[in-house]
């Protein structure tokens, strides 16, 4: 159970990207995160494995508030959150296997990990998950070999490499065409219901929310303007969510 | 959203103005730089100017073998009673020959000198030999188309002899095949020491930069953040820290010289003790400990870690004999290869040089490791009150023992007369600060102490690069003698602030996209570093090192000017000398050079980024 609890974050520059936000994920679920580009997604993601500090409020995970922990403990809970992003963010001059491989980073002694070295579980560990995603051949091909769709998917092996009970994706699919799109959630998919990760997830396409999530909530400016089942967005929530002069789009 | 303007007019008096303040901006400029356009007409200064830039254009860089003649006649001066009346010469000879308009004739007095059949447009020396044998340039002459000069001139003052003298003038005439002149030999050899030069300059510059360039980088630096009282333990343990580690090397190196070891056994010590490492690394990081979770035994793997540890020291100082003895015995047995013993000879001794100081750095990390986990237990403890007595306790201590440090290091250098009373007032002064500090700060209160490290590496930096090296080698020529070593020692440290700066910048401008997600995987920032900033900045780093070395070589041709070494030694004294021809090769050498070296660059930068 990942409980936010007025969750607030304030730029620098003043802008607030987060304004009290306040909501509840079940373990296990797979929550969509809607809303204008500018609405505050990224932002909420980001806060949870605090990658953003929030200015206020508080994340509880299992009991604890990841918001309040030092910088040195929050390292070892952000083991337990995968992230993947929109634009790979893979280490272009690493090769897939070391891109995979550095999802373990956290885990193990860091004076080997200068060297390069990984035990030989984590090596077998990396390959399964290569495979799991279907890139298996690609592993020691430097990453910005890859088209897009393939980046993205080292990205989640990756991810999944730190054996996550979360697995934030912050608009995983913006970046590719409708087909991989699907293929990329597909993947997604499966690690929700057969591993049980819960899974946040930001999208930009309604019918990718209403095909996967089992939840949706909406930003708007900041503040939290649904939350409910992907169903229930009518014409009216989306205008509500979006603005007067949105159009549906697919 | 910037505002509009309020009025066309309001804003083309803002123009005017500016472009008034700009008129006279460059008149100061003019005025302040003193541009003379009349030097630039005078005649005398056009003749120089044109003089030279025919030298120059007129490399020395090939010549013929010549063969010299003399052609000679004779003079009474002053005149006597013997008379003389010149060597007779036979007018209808195609042999060039001189002609005097009197062959006696009293110091000063004037005489013209007419020469037949030589060289066609060619310029004449005419020299003047008394019997002593020093020669005097006469004056100089072209010969018209028929090969004929006319000289007039005076017969030197303070030349007088009562035997006829000689006045002759030298032909060269060139023989045999072109061949590569002395001043492109040397110019060779100084090229070579250019270029290494440069590299070693280079290549040390790099070695210092790379480490200290993560610290000039302010998008690594931000995330640095400790406790107030974290800080204060550092400051304290930090010396602490590194004087314990020096004198624990001293320690060892005394007890290892007291041994007086036969040098069998000290290669054998050090292949032993390599192993022996090796064994011990591997019992340490063969179970992948998971960092947070504690181990069963902490002091048994205190005692194994300081073991590995001190063994590491001795095995560094016996390499470093070990080294210095093959460099010995090589440098005795290789013959024209003995440059390759001395070579290993001088890593022995530079080993041995930064072990105490390697060692103290090490042992001031791992005291303030120390000092972040008594920080962190010190915290953990209950009581708010107890947490804020021992914060203020410690900072006191921190900057009054900082404020020392920093009095005694200028002590160093201002040598003041009663140190003792300014020692009492800086620690109080410190203690001060300290305590106010450590009233105003929470025990925890994070302080961004990455920034003030930030801050330190880079204005080191913009320091030392505005310090040119040319003047930086004046201190090294006084250190270690004028030549090309003082040269290198000098561009090395240039060369670590300006790759330093260099270098941060593209840590600063590396895609934080990779970081971001390195970091959401749990890694500490050293991890961060080595696998999402690393692969990022390779291609740049070696763009801009090769780009330095071009750079280095550049200036490398200036700092002979100040005593470097290299090539601007050569350059300079034939400037000096108004050797332009030989200057003139010089100049060419390094341009080739430093063209071959941008190609040479590009070429490389090409294959790997």
């Amino acid at each position: 159970m990942l409980e936010i609890n007025e969750l607030s974050k304030i730029y620098p520059g003043g802008t607030q990207a987060l304004k009290a936000v306040t909501f509840n994920v079940p373990k296990g679920q797979f929550l969509a995160v809607i809303g204008l580009s500018g609405s505050g997604k990224s932002t909420l993601l980001r806060c949870i494995n605090r990658l953003i500090e929030p200015t206020k409020g508080q994340i509880i995970w299992n009991g604890i508030d990841l918001a309040a922990l030092p910088e040195n403990e929050m390292r070892l809970y952000r083991r337990k959150i995968g992230m993947v992003f929109q634009s790979f963010n893979l280490v272009l001059r690493s090769t897939v296997l070391t891109n995979v491989l550095s999802g373990r980073l956290g885990y193990i002694n860091p004076a080997w990990s200068f060297l390069n070295r990984f035990s030989k579980q984590d090596y077998l560990d990396a390959m399964k998950q290569l495979e799991r995603v279907g890139i298996a051949d690609k592993a020691f091909q430097r990453a910005d070999e890859l088209s897009g769709g393939q980046q993205q998917r080292v990205s989640i092996a990756r991810a999944m490499m730190q054996n996550p009970e979360i697995m934030l994706a912050d608009e995983p699919v913006a970046s590719l065409d409708p087909v991989l799109a699907h293929s990329i959630m597909q993947y997604l998919d499966k690690i929700n219901k057969e591993l049980g990760v819960t899974v946040i997830c930001s999208l930009h396409f309604l019918d990718l929310v209403h095909r996967y999530a089992d939840r949706v909530i909406a930003l708007n400016n900041g503040y939290v303007v649904f939350d409910g089942l992907p169903s229930e967005i009518d014409d009216m929530k989306f205008k509500e969510i979006y603005g007067r002069d949105a159009e549906r789009v697919g | 959203m910037k505002k509009k303007s309020k009025s066309p007019f309001l804003h083309s008096i803002k123009v005017a103005f500016i472009i008034i303040g700009l008129i006279i901006l460059y008149a100061i400029g003019f005025s302040v730089t003193k541009v003379n356009l009349e030097e630039t007409k005078s005649e005398i200064r056009q003749k120089q100017l044109i003089r030279i830039i025919r030298a120059l254009v007129q490399p020395d860089l090939f010549t013929y073998d010549t063969v010299d003649t003399l052609i000679q006649t004779k003079i009474l001066a002053p005149c006597s009673e013997n008379a003389f009346t010149g060597i007779a010469v036979d007018p209808t000879t195609s042999d060039p020959y001189l002609t005097l308009s009197t062959y006696c004739a009293n110091p000063g007095d004037a005489i013209t000198i007419e020469g037949f059949n030589f060289e066609v447009s060619e310029q004449i020396f005419v020299q003047f030999i008394p019997p002593n044998g020093v020669k005097l340039t006469l004056g100089q002459a072209n010969t018209d188309e028929n090969g004929h000069f006319i000289l007039e001139t005076k017969i030197p003052k303070n030349r007088k002899s009562d035997q006829p003298q000689t006045i002759q003038v030298k032909t060269s005439v060139y023989a045999g095949n072109l061949k590569i002149s002395g001043t492109l030999k040397d110019t060779w050899d100084k090229i070579v020491e250019t270029l290494f030069l440069a590299l070693l300059s280079t290549t040390v510059g790099c070695i210092f930069a790379l480490p200290l360039s993560f610290f000039a980088a302010k998008n690594l630096m931000e995330r640095l953040k400790t406790e107030f009282i974290s800080v204060s333990l550092t400051l304290i343990l930090f010396p602490i820290g590194f004087y314990i580690g020096l004198k624990i090397v001293q320690i060892i190196i005394r007890w290892i010289s007291t041994l007086t070891i036969s040098p069998i056994f000290v290669v054998i010590g050090c292949i032993l003790l390599a192993v022996i490492i090796f064994l011990l690394l591997r019992q340490l990081f063969s179970n992948q400990k998971i960092p947070g979770e504690h181990t069963s035994n902490k002091f048994r793997s205190i005692l194994s870690k300081s073991t590995a540890a001190i063994t590491v020291v001795v095995f560094c100082f016996l390499l470093s004999k070990v080294f210095i003895l093959a460099g010995d015995s090589l440098a005795k047995s290789l013959g024209t290869f003995a440059f390759i013993g001395e070579f290993i000879r001088d890593m022995g001794e530079i080993l041995e040089m930064i072990l105490p100081v390697g060692v103290g750095i090490a042992a001031s990390f791992i005291a303030v490791s120390l000092g972040s986990k008594i920080s962190k237990s010190i915290l953990a403890a209950p009581p708010i009150w107890m947490k804020k007595i021992i914060s203020v306790v410690l900072s006191v201590a921190a900057y009054a023992g900082l404020c020392l440090l920093i009095i005694n290091a200028l002590n160093f250098l201002y040598e003041f007369k009663n140190i003792r009373e300014i020692n009492l007032y800086t620690g109080m002064i410190g203690g001060l600060v300290g305590l106010m500090l450590g009233l105003i700060f929470q025990p925890n209160y994070e302080i961004k102490i990455g920034n003030v490290i930030y801050i330190i590496t880079r204005s080191v930096f913009n320091i030392l690069r505005s310090i040119e090296s040319l003047v930086m080698v004046i201190v090294f020529v006084v250190w270690v003698g004028i030549g090309p070593f003082a040269g290198s020692l000098a561009l090395a440290l240039h060369t670590i602030a300006a790759l330093g700066k260099m270098y941060s910048e593209q840590v600063e401008n590396i895609s934080e996209g990779p970081l971001e997600a390195i970091q959401a995987t749990g890694a500490n920032l050293v991890q961060q570093v080595v696998y999402a900033v690393i692969p990022q900045i390779i291609p740049p780093y070696i763009a801009f090192t090769l780009y330095r070395w071009d750079q280095n070589v550049r200036m490398s041709t200036i700092i002979g000017f100040a005593g470097g070494g290299g090539i601007g030694f050569l350059l300079q004294q034939n400037i000096n000398l108004l050797n332009y021809r030989a200057a003139s090769v010089q100049m060419i050498a390094i341009a080739v050079v430093v063209s071959l070296m941008d190609y040479l660059s590009g070429y490389v930068r090409n294959k790997i980024v």
